[in-house]
């Protein structure tokens, strides 16, 4: 399989007037076309930023200081921003979590969906219209010949993420970037769009990121889950892998302060104690040390990096890479 | 099944609707909008056709008939020249919707291209503007107009003057002419910095609304995003300070002419009108209160269609 998206030692840094913000620091993966990664993580982990940088589309204060974004075959770090441009839709785009605030108010949907058909594909007007047709039809909107004409707050909040879905998809991106595309809904829908979403990718052979801090999303969408903390990759790995027998303390926690309804009713609900640190005054050693159950000396001393622990599956934790399984949270329930 | 079939003839029968359909739609079923449009639109027709609706030459003096109530020759009665109030009226309407006119543009324009280079540049321009427009702001508005219209008036009598011995243009020896581009200049000095805020604060909350990031994130242009989606989304608020500046703009000439540094008489203006009547309020009170009225209902009426246009060019407040 081609890989669509290879990302090296990724650093994207704000500098801010606090101080240098390393909100991504030392990212590397790879996807292949057709696969979907789940990036999970708290809130300020860095997993949007991540994602921005896949599309060069950081705020002003933000940089890319170091390491390679390499879409479809060509480093992107490097290029002009009207180089960028003219990769933005046929080659990445991007499902937001609120579609509401991401479509336009002024504007009918069926022209925000035609314009990146006429300037990216030169289609005419005529020609556009009909693809937008297709293209709503395709994301399961009834009548789309007519709802071309509405406005996105005539649409329901479903429809309007299928619309967002459409307008993504509309140049045939070899990587779609989805940022908590189902957050925003209730629980019906959620699974409705995430069922287009695969289905989706399953016809166009799309690379998928899936943006998410919804173990459960993650579960049932994804090939392969890359767990983020503070800037940095924990643990990657095989979605199943990871879930059986996740290495890193943040990861079973993560797994573990989600709730199961038939075990859990008599237990209060397990939560990781304390904050993720604060990106600008980052501890020494391991970032997670401060909160880990499981922490020895070493931990605040050096800082450990990604190394496999079984199949494709790989960890970044001192303890995980001992030969007795670390059970940090809780052990006698698991 | 029935509520199948019923929702899609219900789409089926959903006609397209443009943006500015719709608003006129939603603007439409305003009773107090409607009420300020058509009060408006007869306001202008008068304002146009006013030599050909006035009974009277509105500068003819008739001695014979000072401070007539109103009669049948002369329906609004007259004032204490003998001229016919009604005919003041209608030529000071000429005098109220100029002056609107020409100052919203004017301020418009100004605030539109001063606000958006503020928001777009940033930096020194963007903070040097700000200072101006705080600093211009602070002032009493009219105050600041009535001081600058006492304080330049010599100096822009001596230019008019120069330029008429230059070029012999009959028009600048025209004492109401003066006070007409005098009312603009001050008016629009102390108008464009209320536009210029509006529009920079717009660019600027606009710019950073997840749409336009949506926008770049499917790679369309600059141009494109500025032109389709920044402007019409500033646009409809821009529109809505026009029609209630409107209004003000007649507030604020008719103020300036009730102090005597606006239009002066024998000019018509409503404000001046009030004015000169004054002293003889309890005997005569109709000679100040149709130019009151009249100036009253108009500011309404352009307080209503700005409200109305609110509420009907903002797609998410709009009822389908």
């Amino acid at each position: 399989m081609t890989q669509v998206l290879e990302v090296r030692d990724l650093r994207t840094h704000f500098f801010t007037q606090d101080g240098l913000v390393a909100a991504v620091d030392g990212l590397s993966f790879e996807l292949a076309a057709g696969e979907i990664i789940g990036l999970v993580g708290e809130s300020g982990c860095g997993k949007s930023t991540a994602a921005l940088s896949f599309m060069r589309l950081i705020p002003k204060q933000g940089k890319i200081v170091s390491g390679q974004i390499i879409l479809d075959g060509q480093d992107i770090v490097s290029l002009s921003e009207a180089e960028m441009r003219q990769l933005r839709g046929p080659k990445v785009a991007m499902i937001f979590q609120d579609a509401l605030a991401a479509l336009d108010p002024t504007m009918k949907v069926g022209h925000q969906l035609m314009e990146p058909l006429q300037t990216h594909m030169g289609m005419s007007p005529r020609a556009a219209r009909k693809r937008a047709i297709e293209l709503l039809d395709r994301v399961g909107i009834p009548d789309p010949d007519t709802r071309l004409d509405e406005y996105s707050y005539q649409f329901s909040g479903g429809m309007r993420q299928r619309v967002m879905i459409a307008i993504a998809l509309s140049c045939n991106p070899k990587l779609l970037l989805a940022d908590e595309p189902t957050t925003a809904l209730d629980v019906t829908i959620q699974r409705q769009i995430l069922d287009l979403i695969l289905e989706l990718r399953d016809e166009t052979g799309a690379g998928v990121i899936l943006i998410t801090h919804d173990v459960g999303v993650v579960a049932e969408a994804c090939d392969r889950v890359i767990v983020m903390y503070a800037g940095n990759a924990v643990e990657m790995g095989p979605t199943e892998e990871v879930f059986l027998r996740p290495g890193h303390p943040y990861t079973q926690g993560l797994l573990g302060s989600t709730l199961n309804v038939g075990r859990d009713r008599e237990h209060a609900l397990p939560a990781i104690p304390g904050m993720p640190p604060d990106l600008i005054d980052l501890p020494r050693g391991c970032r997670f040390e401060p909160r880990c159950p499981a922490r020895v000396a070493m931990c605040s001393q050096e800082t450990p990096v990604l190394k496999s622990i079984g199949r494709q599956h790989e960890v970044a934790c001192w303890r995980a890479w001992e030969k007795a399984p670390v059970l940090a949270w809780d052990s006698d329930r698991r | 099944m029935a509520t199948e079939v019923s929702l899609a003839a219900t789409w089926r029968t959903a006609k397209p609707r443009s943006l500015w359909g719709d608003a006129a739609r939603t603007f439409a079923r305003n009773r107090a909008g409607m009420f300020g449009l058509v009060i408006a639109i007869l306001l202008f027709l008068a304002a146009i056709f006013a030599p050909l609706l006035a009974p009277y030459d509105h500068l003819e003096q008739n001695w014979s008939r000072l401070r007539e109530p109103p009669s049948r020759d002369h329906i609004m009665g007259t004032d204490e020249l003998g001229r016919d109030v009604y005919s003041r009226l209608l030529m000071g309407a000429r005098t109220a919707i100029l002056v609107a006119i020409i100052i919203t543009f004017t301020a418009t324009i100004i605030g539109l291209i001063l606000g958006s280079l503020g928001a777009y540049l940033g930096g020194w321009v963007d903070q040097a503007l700000v200072w101006v427009m705080d600093a211009l702001m602070n002032f009493p508005s009219i105050w600041l107009a009535a001081f600058v219209s006492v304080s330049t008036r010599p100096s822009i009598a001596r230019w008019a003057q120069a330029i008429y011995i230059a070029t012999g243009w009959e028009s600048m020896r025209n004492p109401v002419i003066l006070d007409y581009l005098l009312v603009f200049g001050c008016l629009g000095l102390v108008g464009w910095p209320g536009v210029a805020r509006l529009v920079r604060s717009q660019v600027l909350s606009i710019r950073e609304r997840e749409f336009i990031e949506a926008q770049r994130a499917i790679g369309a242009p600059t141009w494109w995003i500025t032109s389709r989606h920044l402007m019409p989304n500033v646009l409809g608020s821009v529109i809505v300070s026009m029609s209630s500046s409107f209004g003000n703009a007649m507030l604020a000439e008719s103020s300036l002419s009730f102090l005597g540094v606006g239009i002066q008489p024998p000019g018509a203006s409503w404000g001046n009108m009030i004015a000169s009547s004054l002293n003889s309020w309890r005997s005569d009170p109709h000679l100040i209160l149709m130019p009151g009225l009249v100036l009253s209902v108009a500011v309404l009426a352009y307080n209503f269609i700005g409200d109305a246009l609110n509420d009907a060019l903002n797609p998410r407040e709009r009822d389908r």
